[in-house]
C-alpha cells in the first residue's frame, strides 16, 4: 500500500526511535528511584554510559568465535530497521512499501535469536542461562504479539502498520469494542516480558542466577555492550510505539511543520504514558518465580485468543 | 546436647607435650542450665590422628577439616578428603596454628590442581561456577551448582577466600592488645565479636562488669541485631527483586547506623565495648536521641512488613522458597534466625546469658520461632526479633541507673587459663574460646561463629530451590564470609 508518508519522514521517525530510546530508560528510572524515596540518577544518565562504553576498548572470551564481535552490530541493525516500521509522528501508510508488522516481529525475534546465539558463543554458564531462559519465554511472548497485531489487523484489513493506524485513527476510546480492550490488556501484560522489565526480569539486578536479558549482555565489553544497551533502549521504544501505533495512532494531519512538531508532541506524551505504568509496575511488584512466568503470560494469550476470535467471528 | 564448637591447640611447648582438641558440647533442651561440656583429646605429635565424628555428628564436619588443614591433625574417617582452610596451592605439611609456623613468613605456592568439586553427573546436567568474585559488592565465595535445566541438583560451597590467619596473629599478644583484632574479625558483628571476646577474657580475668557497663552493651548488642535484621529484610526483598522493599530497608538500615554513629563514634558501634567494660557513657540526649529513632525505626518496619504481607507477588516468592528442615538444622547446629525459623528454640542471650541478661532481675524476652523453615519464615522471625530488640532497647534503657562503666583489669592477666562465652550475634551464637599461656598473653583463641554453623545449611535449603531463587535463599540466611573465614 502507497501512501503520502515520504521517505525522509520515515527516516525522521526511525532516528527518533532510535535517539529518544535512552531518554525514556532513564525517565524510567527516574520515575521508580521517585517511588522508592530516592533521589535517582539523572535523566540522561543512559547517554552517558553509553558514551562511556563507546570509547572504551573491548575484551573478549578465548572461547568466542569471530561470529561474536559483529553480533552487538547485527542486533542493534536489526531492531533499529523494525523501528522504521512504525509510524510515530504521523499515520498512514509511507511512500514506499517498507515492510508489516510481520516483518517487524520477525525482526524483533531475529534481534533475539542473535543476542542468544551470542551469549551460547562466549560460553560462559551465565550466558547459556540467560539464553535458555530467554528462549523459554520468547516463544510465549511473540505469538501473543502476534494475535494482539492480527485482532485489530483483521478490523483493517492490513497489516501495514501506517495503514492500519490510519484506519483504526478514525475511531477513539469509545469506539472501542470488546476486541479492543482485550487486546490491550493481552499488550500490557506483555509490555514488560518484551521490554525486561518486572515482573518477568530485573533490569537492574547485579544477581547473575537470576539475569534473563542481561546475562546474555554479561561477555560484552566496551562498544559491543554500547550497541546491545542501545538495541534494548530501541526495543523498548519500538515496543512502545508499536503499542500506541495499535491502539492510539490518534495523531495530526497536515504537512507543516507545526503538525510535524505536534505529531512529536502526542507520540512523546503517549510514551510517557506507557513509561509510567511501566515505572509503576514495576515499583509495586516482585519478580515472578521464573516457573510462574508461563502462568502469567498466559493470561495474556487468553486474552489475546479470546480478542482475535472476537474479530473474526 | 549439641555441638558448639571444637578447638585444637598446638601445646607441645607446654608440659603436657602434645596437641590437644577440645569437643566443646551445650545442652540444647529448653531451660537446661548455662553450662558447656569439654570433651578433651590429647593427641601424640607423632602421630597426629583422632576418629573421626561427622558421620555421627554432622556439624563436626568442617571443624574436624580445618583441624587437618591448620593443624595436621587427620580426623580418620572422614568421609570428605579435600581441604578447606587452605586452597590450591598450599604445599603439603605446612600447618599454620601448629606453634613451629612463623606466621610472618611467606610460604611458596605450589602449582596445584583444579579443586575437585563434588558435582552430580548425568544426562543433560551442567554445572553453574559462580563467584568467587561476584557482580555486586560483596564478599567472596564460589558456588559450584549442578543442574539439570533450572533444578538444583547438588550445591558446594567453596568459602575461606578472606581467611586473614586472624587467630595465628593474636596468639603471643596481650590479650587486651588482640582485642581490636577480635571486634574487626567482622564489619557486621563487630560489637558481638568484640562483646564474646571480652566476655571470654573477663571469665579468666575473674572480674564482674559494673552493671550500668552490662546495661550499655546490652543496649548495643541489640541495636547491631536491629539494625541488621531491618538490613537483612531489605536485603531479603532484593533478592525477590521487589524494589520498594531493597529501598525501605536501605533507609531505615542507614538511620540506624547513623544512630550508632552518634553513640558509639562508628557506624558498626566499635570501640565502644572495652575489655572490663564500656568506653562511652550513654548520656541522657543520647538516650532521648535512640528513643526517637526507634520510634521511627518500628513504624517504617510495621509499614514495610505490612507492604510485603499484603503483596502477592512477594509472599508468592518467599513461601516455600529454601526449606531447611528441623531434623537438617539440628544435625548441623544451626545457629541463630535460622535455626529458629526451622522451629528450633535457641537464643544465646537465654541459654547462655551475658550482658544484661544475666543480671539477676532477668529481662522478660521471648524467644521467637517459626516452623516452616522456608524465606518466609526467616523473614518472619527477622521482623518480630526486630520488635522485640526495639521493646528490649526500651526496657534497658529504663533500666539504667548511674554508676561506673569500667572495671580495671590487671595486665598481665592470670596464666593458663581457658575462658569461653557464648553470645547472640545477629546471625546466631557465636562462641568464644579463649586460652591464656604462663605469662598470661594469648595462647590460642578461636571464634566459631553462627555463620560457620550456618553455610552448609544454605546449600542444602539451595537444593530445595531452582538456581534463580538461590539469591534470595542466600540472602535469607544472610552470612557472613569474614566470620567463618577469619
Amino acid at each position: 500500500m502507497i501512501g503520502d508518508r515520504s521517505f525522509g519522514l520515515v527516516c525522521l521517525e526511525m532516528a527518533l526511535l532510535l535517539l529518544a530510546g535512552p531518554l525514556v530508560t532513564g525517565t524510567i528510572q527516574k520515575i521508580k528511584a521517585r517511588l522508592q524515596c530516592r533521589t535517582g540518577a539523572d535523566l540522561l544518565q543512559p547517554y552517558r554510559d553509553l558514551a562511556k562504553l563507546f570509547r572504551k576498548d573491548s575484551v573478549q572470551a578465548d572461547t568466542a568465535s569471530g561470529f561474536f564481535r559483529s553480533i552487538p552490530v547485527l542486533v542493534l541493525a536489526a531492531t533499529v530497521t523494525a523501528g522504521a516500521l512504525v509510524p510515530v509522528i504521523r499515520v498512514g501508510p509511507p511512500a514506499l512499501p517498507l515492510g508489516d508488522a510481520i516483518l517487524l516481529l520477525g525482526l524483533l525475534a531475529l534481534a533475539r535469536f542473535l543476542t542468544a546465539i551470542g551469549a551460547l558463543d562466549a560460553g560462559g554458564a551465565f550466558g547459556g542461562m540467560g539464553a535458555s531462559r530467554e528462549m523459554t519465554i520468547a516463544p510465549l511472548v511473540e505469538p501473543v504479539l502476534m494475535m494482539v497485531v492480527f485482532s485489530t489487523a483483521v478490523a483493517a484489513g492490513t497489516t501495514e502498520l501506517g495503514a492500519l493506524a490510519a484506519h483504526r485513527g478514525t475511531e477513539w476510546l469509545l469506539a472501542w469494542r470488546a476486541a479492543d480492550f482485550l487486546g490491550f490488556a493481552a499488550m500490557l501484560m506483555l509490555l514488560p516480558a518484551e521490554t525486561g522489565r518486572i515482573p518477568v526480569d530485573n533490569p537492574d539486578t547485579h544477581l547473575e542466577l537470576t539475569m534473563l536479558h542481561e546475562g546474555m549482555l554479561l561477555e560484552h565489553s566496551g562498544p559491543g555492550l554500547g550497541c546491545m544497551l542501545l538495541a534494548s533502549h530501541t526495543r523498548q521504544m519500538v515496543t512502545l510505539a508499536l503499542v500506541s501505533a495499535l491502539f492510539f495512532p490518534a495523531g495530526p494531519a497536515g504537512t507543516g511543520a507545526a503538525s510535524l512538531l505536534l505529531g512529536v508532541g502526542t507520540s512523546a506524551a503517549k510514551i510517557l504514558v506507557l513509561a509510567i505504568f511501566l515505572a509503576l509496575v514495576e515499583s509495586s511488584y516482585a519478580k515472578l518465580r521464573l516457573f510462574r512466568v508461563p502462568q502469567y503470560l498466559g493470561i495474556g494469550f487468553v486474552c489475546a485468543l479470546v480478542a482475535l476470535a472476537l474479530r473474526i467471528l | 546436647m549439641a555441638l558448639a564448637t571444637l578447638v585444637a591447640s598446638d601445646e607441645t611447648t607446654t608440659p603436657d607435650a602434645d596437641l590437644k582438641v577440645r569437643y566443646i558440647f551445650e545442652p540444647t533442651a529448653p531451660g537446661a542450665p548455662d553450662q558447656f561440656v569439654t570433651l578433651l583429646v590429647s593427641v601424640d605429635p607423632a602421630r597426629a590422628e583422632v576418629p573421626s565424628l561427622t558421620a555421627g555428628i554432622p556439624a563436626a564436619n568442617w571443624h574436624e577439616r580445618e583441624m587437618r588443614d591448620l593443624f595436621g591433625i587427620v580426623p580418620l574417617g572422614h568421609p570428605d578428603p579435600r581441604p578447606l582452610v587452605v586452597h590450591d596451592g598450599w604445599p603439603q605439611g605446612v600447618f599454620p596454628l601448629r606453634k613451629s609456623f612463623d606466621g610472618s613468613r611467606r610460604v611458596s605456592i605450589e602449582p596445584a590442581e583444579e579443586f575437585p568439586h563434588l558435582a552430580a553427573t548425568g544426562e543433560g546436567v551442567f554445572e553453574i561456577p559462580v563467584g568467587p568474585i561476584h557482580a555486586g559488592i560483596i564478599e567472596p565465595g564460589h558456588f559450584r551448582f549442578t543442574s539439570v535445566g533450572e533444578t538444583v541438583l547438588h550445591l558446594d560451597a567453596r568459602l575461606f577466600y578472606t581467611h586473614r590467619g586472624l587467630e595465628k596473629r593474636m596468639e603471643g599478644l596481650s590479650p587486651l592488645d588482640a582485642f581490636s583484632i577480635a571486634e574487626r574479625i567482622c564489619g557486621v558483628c563487630s560489637l558481638a565479636h568484640g562483646l564474646g571476646y571480652c566476655e571470654a577474657l573477663e571469665h579468666i580475668a575473674g572480674i564482674d562488669v559494673p552493671p550500668r557497663a552490662r546495661l550499655i552493651r546490652s543496649i548495643a548488642l541489640e541495636l547491631e541485631r536491629l539494625y541488621n535484621h531491618v538490613g537483612d529484610i531489605g536485603n531479603m526483598c532484593a533478592g525477590a527483586s521487589f524494589h520498594y522493599g531493597t529501598a525501605t530497608g536501605l533507609r531505615l538500615k542507614e538511620a540506624l547506623q547513623q544512630m550508632n554513629e552518634r553513640l558509639a563514634g562508628n557506624r558498626f558501634l566499635r570501640g565502644l565495648v572495652i575489655p572490663g567494660g564500656v568506653r562511652l557513657d550513654l548520656s541522657n540526649d543520647v538516650a532521648r536521641d535512640l528513643n526517637t529513632t526507634l520510634e521511627h525505626t518500628l513504624a517504617g518496619l510495621d509499614g514495610l512488613m505490612g507492604r510485603i504481607e499484603a503483596n502477592p507477588s512477594i509472599v508468592d516468592r518467599l513461601d516455600d522458597t529454601g526449606i531447611l528442615s528441623y531434623q537438617a538444622a539440628r544435625d548441623l547446629a544451626v545457629a541463630g534466625v535460622a535455626a529458629r525459623a526451622s522451629g528450633i528454640d535457641r537464643d544465646a542471650r537465654r541459654d547462655h546469658p551475658h550482658g544484661a541478661f544475666a543480671d539477676r532481675a532477668p529481662l522478660d524476652f521471648h524467644v521467637v520461632t517459626a516452623s516452616a523453615g522456608d524465606a518466609m519464615a526467616r523473614m518472619t522471625v527477622r521482623a518480630l526479633e526486630a520488635r522485640e530488640s526495639i521493646r528490649l532497647i526500651g526496657e534497658l534503657i529504663r533500666r539504667l541507673e548511674p554508676g561506673s562503666l569500667q572495671t580495671i583489669l590487671t595486665d598481665p592477666l592470670p596464666g593458663g587459663r581457658i575462658g569461653i562465652s557464648a553470645i547472640e550475634s545477629p546471625r546466631g551464637a557465636a562462641v568464644h574460646w579463649l586460652r591464656t599461656d604462663s605469662h598470661g598473653r594469648v595462647d590460642r583463641y578461636h571464634l566459631r561463629s553462627p555463620s560457620y554453623h550456618n553455610w552448609p545449611a544454605v546449600a542444602l535449603a539451595g537444593q530445595t530451590a531452582i538456581v534463580p531463587d538461590f539469591p534470595l535463599v542466600n540472602k535469607s540466611f544472610e552470612l557472613c564470609y569474614s566470620c567463618t573465614d577469619r
